[in-house]
């Protein structure tokens, strides 16, 4: 019976096209709408999660309490260094045309004081459900090679970070000669840029700081991996950590160990990295983690991936929660044009509805053909919304991914919004065929014969 | 088959009461052909409204076949047009975005016959009208008289009891309206039904129709029984 009911509402739908596609391009306009700005949503949402994932979702960055302040503070005032390039934060090195290093941010990076004075040993040993440390410490300083010389982000990195926390420095990808070999290798890697502007090749030897030094291997290009500024903003200044650890093209890695014993009394900027035991509360241990680094005297804020990922996920979550909203009423206001479709569609039909009537159509049925030709024009609204949607998700992402500066993410369409959004549209046409169907059904066959 | 004791119909039309039929006996048997005349406003459509169970009585009774319409629920009217009733209209009352075959279709889609079924059905009724060639026009496409044939095919399709034919002739020139009211009467007399044909025209009846004359709602042809023989 439903099925012959369709069949009716089909042949109505088919016969009145001008009308029925003008009404089905309200509501597809506003399903296009949805699921375009939840598909690119949840694609933004993820690519940004899995830069975490990769990063680790188990580490508990400990970052200098005095970067923190300096780094709001730089924040707040929402300009960056003039020569700022793409490290924001931790320094940068950019080459002039003469072929001159000069350094940008060397003065906040000043800000950051010394670290050096966390003894991770004892940190493990405070806290058991610390299984990796690793840290890194940077700073500013001169730099020369043949006919080239000037000031370069150094980044010291210990052992135990090259070996377990290679997300955090982008995955140390090396692009040509090797990777450090031991803990006491002496040799350093260049950043792809480092080496592009030095002109400085493997084997070959570079000065830092009054020391010389052999270049064992270049590093490949960094990623084009940032965090969205929102979220970046919302998350503080650990997402900048972050981030300039994982972009070494600008900067000379060098062991931890080395560097001590080049510039003992260098004070450097430190980065610690911890991982958390799997399964383990990383609130309880991030308390844990502050009682024992405030045993030892130093002053060092924790903030845990998760915490971050968590973070912008929320943000993120709530820009997707009010694009959808907005999204919603475009829909809403198809639903309305369908009802005056359907309303109007009733007082011109009335005749049809009184030759059904008279050849034995019960009011529900009546009722039931309105519903269904209502829906049916709401479902095929909503399955070409949801095929127009998805192509223009996948033509928004490639313009939207370079604005906001996640450029390897791809819209997702979860099944939930696939099937979603064709109910809903099916739903909306309906209940927006309700009211006009309810009067169908019960306009009086005899009156409704008499209609001209 | 049906009887009517003692029905009024009367209509609220602004602060007016419109009395449409008054106090009004009769009769209808199985296989019988009545032709109800009467002036405009009479109260003829009015009866074949409630004859058709479209409508219910003021005051009175109308027992189709020992059951009181007026206890009826409007879905059980319903089910009673859809299968022992059908209607021939004056203005055909084809639905214009429908083929010729869809609008026969129609009573049978309403009862769940399948559509291949409905389809089959529909177009031998068409052909029973000798309309099978143009089963696929629209009314637009289609003369008076082809009009008229489609509306008696769906009319019938059914097999109805009663077939109520409301001024069928009243759009068609005399041998088209001829021909229609041929038609009606042999499709009717084929499968026994009770015809109840409004119209004005005397010329339709035969000797051996029943001949119901009504003016202001009442039946005028004076005699004590409710049929008068020509």
């Amino acid at each position: 019976m439903v099925s012959n009911l369709a069949l009716l509402a089909w042949r109505n739908i088919r016969t009145r096209k001008a009308r029925s596609w003008l009404t089905i391009t309200g509501v597809l306009v506003g399903v296009t709408a949805i699921v375009t700005l939840i598909a690119i949503g949840t694609g933004v949402e993820r690519a940004v999660l899995q830069q975490f994932e990769e990063v680790g979702l188990d580490i508990v960055l400990l970052v200098p309490r005095e970067s923190v302040l300096s780094a709001l503070g730089t924040l707040a005032q929402d300009e960056p260094p003039a020569n700022s390039g793409t490290d924001r934060q931790l320094g940068t090195t950019t080459l002039s045309q003469e072929g001159v290093l000069s350094s940008g941010g060397a003065a906040e990076l000043a800000q950051y004081g010394t670290q050096r004075g966390l003894n991770s040993e004892q940190l493990q040993a405070d806290v058991p459900e610390v299984t990796d440390i690793g840290s890194v410490a940077t700073e500013v300083l001169s730099i020369s090679t043949e006919g080239v010389s000037g000031s370069v982000r150094v980044m010291a990195v210990s052992w135990q970070l090259v070996q377990r926390f290679a997300g955090l420095l982008g995955g140390l990808q090396i692009a040509q000669g090797e990777s450090f070999a031991t803990p006491s290798d002496t040799g350093v890697l260049l950043g792809s840029r480092t080496a592009e502007l030095t002109g400085a090749a493997v084997g070959d030897t570079i000065t830092v700081e009054g020391e010389k030094l052999e270049v064992v291997g270049i590093l490949e290009q960094s990623e084009e991996n940032h965090i969205p500024v929102g979220a970046s903003v919302t998350s503080g200044v650990a997402v900048d950590v972050i981030e300039s650890l994982a972009n070494t093209d600008d900067a000379v890695l060098i062991l931890d160990e080395q560097s001590q014993r080049l510039w003992p009394g260098l004070a450097m900027s430190s980065v610690v990295a911890v991982r958390i035991r799997t399964g383990v509360s990383v609130t309880e241990a991030i308390g844990r983690i502050n009682n024992a680094i405030a045993a030892q005297g130093v002053y060092m804020s924790p903030v845990s991936t998760q915490e971050l990922a968590d973070n912008v996920q929320r943000t993120l979550g709530m820009v997707k929660v009010v694009l959808a909203s907005v999204a919603a009423i475009s829909l809403f206001v198809g639903a309305l044009g369908m009802m005056n479709t359907m309303y109007t569609s009733v007082l011109e039909r009335r005749r049809e509805i009184g030759i059904l009537k008279s050849i034995g159509a019960k009011d529900r049925q009546v009722l039931g053909l309105f519903l269904i030709d209502s829906g049916l024009m709401g479902l095929t609204g909503g399955l070409l919304g949801l095929a127009v949607g998805v192509g223009a998700s996948f033509v928004g992402t490639r313009f939207l991914g370079g604005w906001i500066g996640v450029t390897t993410f791809a819209p997702v369409f979860p099944s939930w919004l696939v099937l979603g959004s064709i109910a809903l549209s099916f739903m909306l046409g309906a209940i927006a065929g309700v009211w006009p169907a309810w009067q169908a059904a019960r306009l009086d066959p005899v009156c409704a014969l008499a209609f001209d | 088959m049906i009887s009517l004791t003692q029905v009024t119909k009367t209509y609220q039309r602004g602060p007016d009461i419109v009395h449409a039929l008054r106090n009004l006996d009769l009769d209808f048997q199985r296989g019988e052909c009545a032709f109800i005349m009467g002036p405009s406003g009479s109260g003829k459509s009015t009866l074949l409204h409630l004859l058709g169970c479209l409508d219910t009585p003021t005051t009175g009774s109308i027992f189709f076949d020992g059951t009181e319409l007026a206890r009826l629920t409007s879905n059980e009217r319903a089910e009673i047009r859809r299968t022992r009733v059908g209607f021939v209209f004056q203005r055909f009352n084809q639905i214009p975005n429908l083929s010729a075959q869809e609008n026969v279709e129609l009573p049978l889609l309403l009862a769940g016959v399948s559509r291949r079924q409905a389809a089959r059905t529909a177009l031998g009724a068409l052909e029973r009208v000798a309309l099978g060639q143009r089963a696929s026009h629209r009314p637009s496409e289609l003369s008076g008289g082809e009009l008229q044939r489609v509306t008696i095919a769906r009319a019938l399709i059914n097999d109805p009891d009663v077939v109520l034919a409301d001024e069928p002739t009243g759009s068609l020139d005399v041998e088209t309206g001829s021909t229609v009211i041929s038609l009606i009467r042999r499709l009717a007399t084929e499968t026994e039904a009770c015809v109840v044909v409004v119209t004005h025209d005397h010329d339709l009846s035969t000797p051996e129709d029943v001949l119901v004359h009504m003016r202001d709602g009442r039946r005028v042809d004076g005699g004590t029984h409710h049929r008068e023989r020509n």
